[in-house]
Protein backbone atom coordinates (compact mmCIF):
# COMPACT_ATOMS: atom_id res chain seq x y z
CA UNK A 1 0.00 0.00 0.00
CA UNK A 2 1.07 3.55 -1.37
CA UNK A 3 0.28 5.67 2.03
CA UNK A 4 1.52 9.25 -0.56
CA UNK A 5 -0.42 7.66 -3.59
CA UNK A 6 -3.72 6.89 -1.62
CA UNK A 7 -3.64 10.01 0.36
CA UNK A 8 -2.99 12.49 -2.60
CA UNK A 9 -6.13 10.66 -4.16
CA UNK A 10 -8.23 10.87 -1.82
CA UNK A 11 -7.83 14.47 -0.64
CA UNK A 12 -8.06 15.67 -4.50
CA UNK A 13 -11.31 14.55 -3.84
CA UNK A 14 -11.57 17.28 -1.17
CA UNK A 15 -12.56 20.11 -3.35
CA UNK A 16 -15.47 22.85 -3.07
CA UNK A 17 -18.39 21.78 -5.61
CA UNK A 18 -19.56 24.43 -7.79
CA UNK A 19 -22.49 25.51 -5.68
CA UNK A 20 -19.72 26.34 -2.72
CA UNK A 21 -17.07 27.81 -5.36
CA UNK A 22 -19.81 30.47 -6.80
CA UNK A 23 -20.83 31.11 -2.64
CA UNK A 24 -16.85 32.12 -2.35
CA UNK A 25 -16.52 33.58 -5.53
CA UNK A 26 -19.64 36.09 -5.07
CA UNK A 27 -18.77 36.02 -1.01
CA UNK A 28 -15.03 37.30 -2.01
CA UNK A 29 -16.73 40.08 -4.69
CA UNK A 30 -19.00 41.41 -2.39
CA UNK A 31 -16.77 42.09 0.28
CA UNK A 32 -14.55 43.47 -2.34
CA UNK A 33 -16.58 45.85 -3.37
CA UNK A 34 -18.14 46.75 -0.32
CA UNK A 35 -14.25 47.84 0.99
CA UNK A 36 -13.68 49.48 -2.20
CA UNK A 37 -17.15 51.80 -1.94
CA UNK A 38 -15.84 51.72 1.82
CA UNK A 39 -12.27 52.92 1.06
CA UNK A 40 -12.68 56.48 1.58
CA UNK A 41 -13.96 56.70 4.99
CA UNK A 42 -12.01 53.60 5.34
CA UNK A 43 -8.98 55.70 5.05
CA UNK A 44 -10.06 58.07 8.13
CA UNK A 45 -8.87 55.90 10.94
CA UNK A 46 -9.54 56.96 14.25
CA UNK A 47 -6.61 58.03 15.88
CA UNK A 48 -5.16 55.64 18.00
CA UNK A 49 -5.35 57.42 21.48
CA UNK A 50 -3.04 55.07 23.13
CA UNK A 51 -0.12 56.59 20.75
CA UNK A 52 -0.94 59.94 21.06
CA UNK A 53 -1.24 59.65 24.93
CA UNK A 54 2.34 58.15 24.62
CA UNK A 55 3.87 60.36 22.43
CA UNK A 56 2.49 63.52 24.28
CA UNK A 57 3.60 61.65 27.76
CA UNK A 58 6.45 61.30 26.31
CA UNK A 59 6.66 65.10 25.05
CA UNK A 60 6.12 66.63 28.71
CA UNK A 61 8.47 64.28 30.18
CA UNK A 62 11.19 65.37 27.76
CA UNK A 63 9.99 68.90 28.65
CA UNK A 64 10.21 68.52 32.38
CA UNK A 65 13.71 67.27 32.42
CA UNK A 66 15.13 69.75 30.53
CA UNK A 67 13.55 72.60 32.51
CA UNK A 68 14.78 70.65 35.38
CA UNK A 69 18.03 70.30 33.79
CA UNK A 70 18.00 74.06 32.94
CA UNK A 71 16.89 74.78 36.53
CA UNK A 72 20.17 73.00 38.13
CA UNK A 73 22.49 74.67 35.54
CA UNK A 74 21.45 77.93 36.54
CA UNK A 75 21.09 77.02 39.98
CA UNK A 76 24.65 76.02 39.72
CA UNK A 77 25.73 78.88 37.58
CA UNK A 78 24.72 81.29 40.50
CA UNK A 79 26.19 79.22 43.04
CA UNK A 80 29.17 79.38 41.64
CA UNK A 81 29.44 83.13 40.67
CA UNK A 82 28.08 83.44 44.42
CA UNK A 83 31.56 81.94 45.51
CA UNK A 84 33.51 83.88 43.80
CA UNK A 85 31.79 87.32 45.00
CA UNK A 86 30.71 88.11 41.45
CA UNK A 87 27.70 89.38 42.51
CA UNK A 88 29.09 92.18 44.68
CA UNK A 89 27.13 91.88 47.08
CA UNK A 90 28.48 93.14 50.44
CA UNK A 91 26.63 90.79 52.52
CA UNK A 92 27.70 87.85 50.56
CA UNK A 93 31.17 88.81 51.60
CA UNK A 94 31.68 86.85 54.35
CA UNK A 95 33.34 87.92 57.87
CA UNK A 96 35.93 89.96 56.05
CA UNK A 97 33.41 92.75 54.77
CA UNK A 98 31.68 92.43 58.36
CA UNK A 99 34.74 92.94 60.01
CA UNK A 100 35.68 95.95 58.10
CA UNK A 101 32.36 97.42 58.92
CA UNK A 102 32.93 96.89 62.62
CA UNK A 103 35.58 98.82 62.56
CA UNK A 104 33.73 101.72 62.24
CA UNK A 105 31.74 101.61 65.42
CA UNK A 106 28.84 101.19 63.52
CA UNK A 107 26.02 102.33 65.38
CA UNK A 108 24.36 99.26 64.66
CA UNK A 109 26.44 97.23 66.27
CA UNK A 110 24.14 96.61 69.34
CA UNK A 111 26.09 96.35 72.70
CA UNK A 112 25.57 93.37 73.95
CA UNK A 113 27.29 92.45 70.43
CA UNK A 114 30.23 94.50 71.50
CA UNK A 115 29.97 93.30 75.09
CA UNK A 116 29.87 89.62 73.44
CA UNK A 117 33.05 90.93 71.11
CA UNK A 118 34.85 92.24 74.47
CA UNK A 119 35.29 89.03 76.55
CA UNK A 120 36.10 87.45 72.89
CA UNK A 121 35.02 83.53 74.04
CA UNK A 122 33.78 81.42 71.90
CA UNK A 123 31.80 80.74 74.86
CA UNK A 124 29.54 84.27 74.47
CA UNK A 125 27.99 82.97 71.43
CA UNK A 126 25.82 80.30 70.88
CA UNK A 127 27.35 77.12 69.11
CA UNK A 128 26.77 77.52 65.08
CA UNK A 129 26.39 81.28 65.07
CA UNK A 130 27.42 83.61 62.84
CA UNK A 131 30.05 85.03 65.73
CA UNK A 132 31.23 81.67 65.54
CA UNK A 133 31.31 80.15 62.67
CA UNK A 134 32.63 83.44 60.61
CA UNK A 135 36.52 82.87 60.32
CA UNK A 136 38.04 85.99 58.89
CA UNK A 137 38.48 88.57 62.06
CA UNK A 138 40.31 90.82 59.64
CA UNK A 139 40.47 93.93 61.17
CA UNK A 140 41.08 92.59 64.64
CA UNK A 141 45.24 93.23 65.01
CA UNK A 142 44.87 96.36 62.97
CA UNK A 143 42.55 98.07 65.19
CA UNK A 144 44.14 97.45 67.75
CA UNK A 145 47.26 98.91 66.86
CA UNK A 146 46.05 102.09 65.07
CA UNK A 147 42.62 102.28 65.99
CA UNK A 148 42.99 102.14 69.70
CA UNK A 149 39.63 101.72 71.82
CA UNK A 150 37.19 99.42 70.06
CA UNK A 151 40.05 97.12 68.54
CA UNK A 152 38.54 93.85 70.23
CA UNK A 153 35.02 95.39 68.80
CA UNK A 154 36.36 94.22 65.16
CA UNK A 155 34.24 90.73 65.06
CA UNK A 156 32.98 89.13 61.31
CA UNK A 157 29.87 88.82 62.69
CA UNK A 158 26.51 90.30 62.36
CA UNK A 159 25.65 91.24 58.91
CA UNK A 160 22.00 92.48 59.91
CA UNK A 161 23.14 94.51 62.16
CA UNK A 162 25.89 96.28 59.33
CA UNK A 163 23.02 96.43 57.01
CA UNK A 164 19.91 97.46 59.32
CA UNK A 165 21.37 100.86 61.01
CA UNK A 166 24.20 102.66 58.31
CA UNK A 167 22.66 103.89 55.25
CA UNK A 168 26.20 103.91 53.65
CA UNK A 169 26.69 100.04 54.56
CA UNK A 170 25.49 98.66 51.53
CA UNK A 171 28.02 100.64 49.24
CA UNK A 172 30.87 99.13 47.53
CA UNK A 173 34.36 99.63 49.47
CA UNK A 174 36.46 102.05 46.96
CA UNK A 175 39.89 101.72 46.12
CA UNK A 176 42.64 104.32 45.20
CA UNK A 177 46.02 103.39 43.98
CA UNK A 178 49.27 105.10 43.88
CA UNK A 179 50.43 105.06 40.05
CA UNK A 180 53.20 102.73 41.31
CA UNK A 181 50.19 100.64 42.83
CA UNK A 182 52.47 100.71 46.14
CA UNK A 183 49.70 102.10 47.88
CA UNK A 184 46.21 102.14 47.58
CA UNK A 185 43.47 103.53 49.65
CA UNK A 186 40.63 101.84 51.21
CA UNK A 187 37.28 103.89 51.85
CA UNK A 188 34.44 101.75 53.23
CA UNK A 189 31.61 103.44 54.41
CA UNK A 190 33.29 107.01 54.90
CA UNK A 191 35.89 105.19 56.67
CA UNK A 192 39.49 105.50 54.40
CA UNK A 193 42.70 102.97 55.34
CA UNK A 194 46.14 103.53 53.30
CA UNK A 195 47.84 100.53 52.89
CA UNK A 196 51.04 99.60 51.51
CA UNK A 197 52.25 96.93 49.29
CA UNK A 198 54.24 94.09 50.29
CA UNK A 199 56.18 91.09 49.49
CA UNK A 200 54.92 89.00 51.62
CA UNK A 201 53.43 86.02 50.45
CA UNK A 202 50.47 84.79 52.02
CA UNK A 203 47.32 82.17 50.82
CA UNK A 204 44.09 84.45 50.49
CA UNK A 205 40.74 82.60 49.56
CA UNK A 206 39.12 83.86 46.19
CA UNK A 207 36.30 82.78 47.68
CA UNK A 208 35.72 84.98 50.42
CA UNK A 209 36.85 88.03 48.28
CA UNK A 210 34.56 91.50 48.06
CA UNK A 211 34.12 93.57 45.20
CA UNK A 212 35.46 97.03 45.36
CA UNK A 213 35.51 100.19 42.46
CA UNK A 214 38.49 102.04 41.71
CA UNK A 215 39.85 104.84 40.19
CA UNK A 216 41.68 102.72 37.62
CA UNK A 217 39.58 99.54 36.20
CA UNK A 218 36.12 98.97 36.98
CA UNK A 219 36.12 97.11 39.74
CA UNK A 220 38.89 94.84 41.90
CA UNK A 221 38.04 92.28 44.54
CA UNK A 222 39.65 92.57 47.76
CA UNK A 223 40.78 89.96 50.36
CA UNK A 224 41.14 91.05 53.93
CA UNK A 225 43.45 88.81 56.59
CA UNK A 226 44.20 90.27 59.89
CA UNK A 227 45.98 93.73 58.94
CA UNK A 228 46.56 92.54 55.40
CA UNK A 229 44.42 92.80 52.59
CA UNK A 230 44.88 90.91 48.93
CA UNK A 231 43.49 92.96 45.78
CA UNK A 232 42.82 90.80 43.08
CA UNK A 233 41.96 91.67 39.55
CA UNK A 234 38.64 91.11 38.20
CA UNK A 235 40.08 87.88 36.30
CA UNK A 236 40.67 86.67 40.05
CA UNK A 237 44.95 87.09 39.64
CA UNK A 238 46.53 89.00 42.47
CA UNK A 239 47.54 92.10 42.05
CA UNK A 240 49.45 92.54 45.48
CA UNK A 241 49.14 91.89 49.28
CA UNK A 242 48.84 94.75 51.49
CA UNK A 243 49.67 96.61 54.55
CA UNK A 244 47.44 98.45 56.79
CA UNK A 245 49.74 101.55 57.26
CA UNK A 246 47.46 104.56 58.10
CA UNK A 247 43.86 105.49 59.13
CA UNK A 248 43.10 108.70 57.60
CA UNK B 1 -6.99 45.65 -7.92
CA UNK B 2 -6.45 42.44 -10.55
CA UNK B 3 -8.41 42.60 -13.72
CA UNK B 4 -11.70 40.76 -14.16
CA UNK B 5 -10.02 38.19 -16.02
CA UNK B 6 -7.43 36.87 -13.73
CA UNK B 7 -9.69 37.40 -10.80
CA UNK B 8 -11.52 34.27 -12.28
CA UNK B 9 -8.61 32.87 -12.91
CA UNK B 10 -6.88 32.74 -10.02
CA UNK B 11 -10.34 31.79 -8.32
CA UNK B 12 -10.96 29.02 -10.21
CA UNK B 13 -7.41 27.70 -10.22
CA UNK B 14 -6.32 28.30 -6.49
CA UNK B 15 -9.67 27.73 -4.34
CA UNK B 16 -9.90 23.62 -4.36
CA UNK B 17 -6.15 23.83 -3.10
CA UNK B 18 -7.01 26.99 -0.65
CA UNK B 19 -10.35 25.27 0.43
CA UNK B 20 -8.73 21.87 0.81
CA UNK B 21 -5.69 22.98 3.37
CA UNK B 22 -8.67 24.72 5.53
CA UNK B 23 -11.11 21.57 5.43
CA UNK B 24 -7.66 19.25 6.50
CA UNK B 25 -6.94 21.65 9.36
CA UNK B 26 -10.66 22.73 10.20
CA UNK B 27 -12.30 19.44 9.32
CA UNK B 28 -15.55 21.38 8.44
CA UNK B 29 -16.82 22.65 5.27
CA UNK B 30 -18.75 26.22 6.23
CA UNK B 31 -15.44 27.34 7.97
CA UNK B 32 -13.25 26.49 5.03
CA UNK B 33 -15.80 28.09 2.50
CA UNK B 34 -15.51 30.98 5.13
CA UNK B 35 -11.61 30.94 5.34
CA UNK B 36 -11.12 30.77 1.50
CA UNK B 37 -12.95 33.53 1.28
CA UNK B 38 -10.98 35.66 3.53
CA UNK B 39 -7.92 34.49 1.86
CA UNK B 40 -9.06 35.69 -1.34
CA UNK B 41 -10.16 38.99 0.08
CA UNK B 42 -6.95 39.79 1.55
CA UNK B 43 -4.87 38.00 -1.82
CA UNK B 44 -7.13 40.97 -4.00
CA UNK B 45 -6.84 43.23 -1.32
CA UNK B 46 -2.97 42.92 -1.31
CA UNK B 47 -2.80 43.54 -5.31
CA UNK B 48 0.94 42.49 -5.40
CA UNK B 49 2.76 41.08 -7.88
CA UNK B 50 4.36 37.93 -8.29
CA UNK B 51 7.72 36.66 -9.40
CA UNK B 52 6.04 33.43 -10.45
CA UNK B 53 3.06 31.19 -10.22
CA UNK B 54 5.07 29.50 -7.62
CA UNK B 55 5.71 32.68 -5.70
CA UNK B 56 1.48 33.13 -6.11
CA UNK B 57 0.94 30.05 -5.14
CA UNK B 58 3.22 30.32 -1.68
CA UNK B 59 1.80 33.47 -0.59
CA UNK B 60 -1.46 31.89 -1.15
CA UNK B 61 -0.42 28.58 0.67
CA UNK B 62 0.95 31.19 3.61
CA UNK B 63 -2.26 33.23 3.70
CA UNK B 64 -4.64 30.01 3.60
CA UNK B 65 -2.39 28.56 6.73
CA UNK B 66 -2.44 31.81 8.97
CA UNK B 67 -6.44 32.13 8.77
CA UNK B 68 -7.13 28.67 9.38
CA UNK B 69 -5.24 29.42 12.49
CA UNK B 70 -6.76 32.37 13.14
CA UNK B 71 -10.55 30.61 12.46
CA UNK B 72 -8.89 28.11 14.45
CA UNK B 73 -8.10 29.61 17.22
CA UNK B 74 -11.75 32.09 17.25
CA UNK B 75 -13.51 31.67 20.08
CA UNK B 76 -16.05 29.31 18.46
CA UNK B 77 -13.54 26.78 17.29
CA UNK B 78 -11.58 27.08 20.38
CA UNK B 79 -14.62 25.57 22.55
CA UNK B 80 -15.35 23.12 19.57
CA UNK B 81 -14.12 19.63 19.22
CA UNK B 82 -11.29 19.50 17.45
CA UNK B 83 -12.20 16.28 15.29
CA UNK B 84 -13.31 16.63 11.99
CA UNK B 85 -16.85 16.44 11.04
CA UNK B 86 -16.45 13.11 9.40
CA UNK B 87 -20.04 12.32 7.75
CA UNK B 88 -19.56 15.29 6.02
CA UNK B 89 -16.16 14.09 4.38
CA UNK B 90 -17.63 10.74 3.62
CA UNK B 91 -20.29 13.17 2.06
CA UNK B 92 -17.41 15.40 0.14
CA UNK B 93 -15.82 11.91 -0.56
CA UNK B 94 -19.01 10.54 -1.77
CA UNK B 95 -19.84 13.14 -4.52
CA UNK B 96 -16.54 12.77 -5.79
CA UNK B 97 -16.15 8.64 -6.07
CA UNK B 98 -16.51 6.78 -9.20
CA UNK B 99 -19.34 4.64 -9.81
CA UNK B 100 -17.04 1.97 -11.07
CA UNK B 101 -15.29 1.61 -8.11
CA UNK B 102 -14.91 -1.08 -5.79
CA UNK B 103 -16.15 -1.06 -2.30
CA UNK B 104 -13.11 -2.74 -0.90
CA UNK B 105 -10.86 -0.28 -2.68
CA UNK B 106 -13.37 2.64 -1.61
CA UNK B 107 -13.10 1.53 1.97
CA UNK B 108 -8.78 1.62 2.18
CA UNK B 109 -9.16 4.87 0.69
CA UNK B 110 -11.82 6.74 2.64
CA UNK B 111 -10.00 4.82 5.89
CA UNK B 112 -6.71 6.66 4.87
CA UNK B 113 -8.13 10.22 4.51
CA UNK B 114 -10.31 9.38 7.84
CA UNK B 115 -6.94 8.57 9.40
CA UNK B 116 -5.48 11.67 8.59
CA UNK B 117 -8.88 13.87 9.87
CA UNK B 118 -8.29 11.88 12.77
CA UNK B 119 -4.99 12.90 13.97
CA UNK B 120 -4.34 15.93 15.96
CA UNK B 121 -5.49 19.40 14.09
CA UNK B 122 -1.78 20.81 13.87
CA UNK B 123 -0.49 17.52 12.31
CA UNK B 124 -3.02 17.53 9.55
CA UNK B 125 -1.81 20.72 7.75
CA UNK B 126 2.32 19.65 7.68
CA UNK B 127 0.92 16.16 6.88
CA UNK B 128 -1.16 17.98 3.73
CA UNK B 129 1.84 20.18 2.87
CA UNK B 130 4.35 17.45 2.66
CA UNK B 131 2.51 14.75 1.13
CA UNK B 132 -0.28 15.99 -1.11
CA UNK B 133 1.96 19.65 -1.75
CA UNK B 134 4.96 17.84 -1.69
CA UNK B 135 6.60 20.43 -0.05
CA UNK B 136 10.18 20.17 1.59
CA UNK B 137 10.46 20.13 5.49
CA UNK B 138 12.19 23.70 5.06
CA UNK B 139 9.21 25.25 2.75
CA UNK B 140 6.35 24.11 5.46
CA UNK B 141 8.29 26.08 7.70
CA UNK B 142 8.32 29.12 5.76
CA UNK B 143 4.61 28.94 5.35
CA UNK B 144 3.61 27.62 8.36
CA UNK B 145 6.29 30.07 10.09
CA UNK B 146 7.30 27.37 12.50
CA UNK B 147 10.79 26.11 12.49
CA UNK B 148 12.22 23.44 10.20
CA UNK B 149 13.19 20.57 13.45
CA UNK B 150 9.86 21.01 14.66
CA UNK B 151 7.89 20.51 11.11
CA UNK B 152 10.09 17.22 10.79
CA UNK B 153 8.93 16.23 14.73
CA UNK B 154 5.72 16.79 13.66
CA UNK B 155 6.01 14.72 10.55
CA UNK B 156 7.74 11.74 12.50
CA UNK B 157 4.47 11.84 15.36
CA UNK B 158 1.77 12.41 12.48
CA UNK B 159 3.66 8.91 11.00
CA UNK B 160 3.70 6.64 13.88
CA UNK B 161 0.36 7.88 14.76
CA UNK B 162 -0.90 6.66 11.26
CA UNK B 163 0.84 3.67 11.15
CA UNK B 164 -1.14 2.94 14.01
CA UNK B 165 -4.32 3.71 13.10
CA UNK B 166 -3.52 2.26 9.33
CA UNK B 167 -2.59 -1.17 11.03
CA UNK B 168 -6.38 -1.39 11.52
CA UNK B 169 -7.47 -0.63 8.44
CA UNK B 170 -4.55 -2.20 6.47
CA UNK B 171 -3.57 -5.22 8.35
CA UNK B 172 0.50 -5.65 8.72
CA UNK B 173 0.70 -4.81 5.24
CA UNK B 174 4.27 -3.09 4.59
CA UNK B 175 3.17 1.03 4.12
CA UNK B 176 5.21 2.73 1.25
CA UNK B 177 5.63 6.26 1.24
CA UNK B 178 5.04 6.87 4.69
Amino acid sequence: MDFKEEYKKETQNISPTDEQCERIRNGVMKRLSESTENSAPAKKKKPLYLKIAAVSGTAVCAAAIAIFAIAGIQKSFIKSNDMNCTEGSINNAGGNFNAAESVNGSSAMSDKQLDHNHSNTASDNAPGSKSETMSNPSYEDADSGDFGTDTKSVTPSDTDGITNGDPTANAAPVLKFSEDKSTCTLTISGDTRTYRITDEVREFSENYAVKAQSDLEDEFFVQFDENRMAVFFKDRTLLGVYFISVRE
Amino acid sequence: MKTSESFDEVMRHYTPMVYRIAFTRLGNAADAEDVSQDVFVRYFRADKTYESEEHRKAWLLHCAVNCTNSAAGSAWNRHRSDAPDLEQLADTLQNESSVEETAERKETREGVLKAVMELPAKYRTVIYLFYFEDMPTARIAEVTEIRESTVRSQLSRARELLKKKLRNIWGEAEFDGL
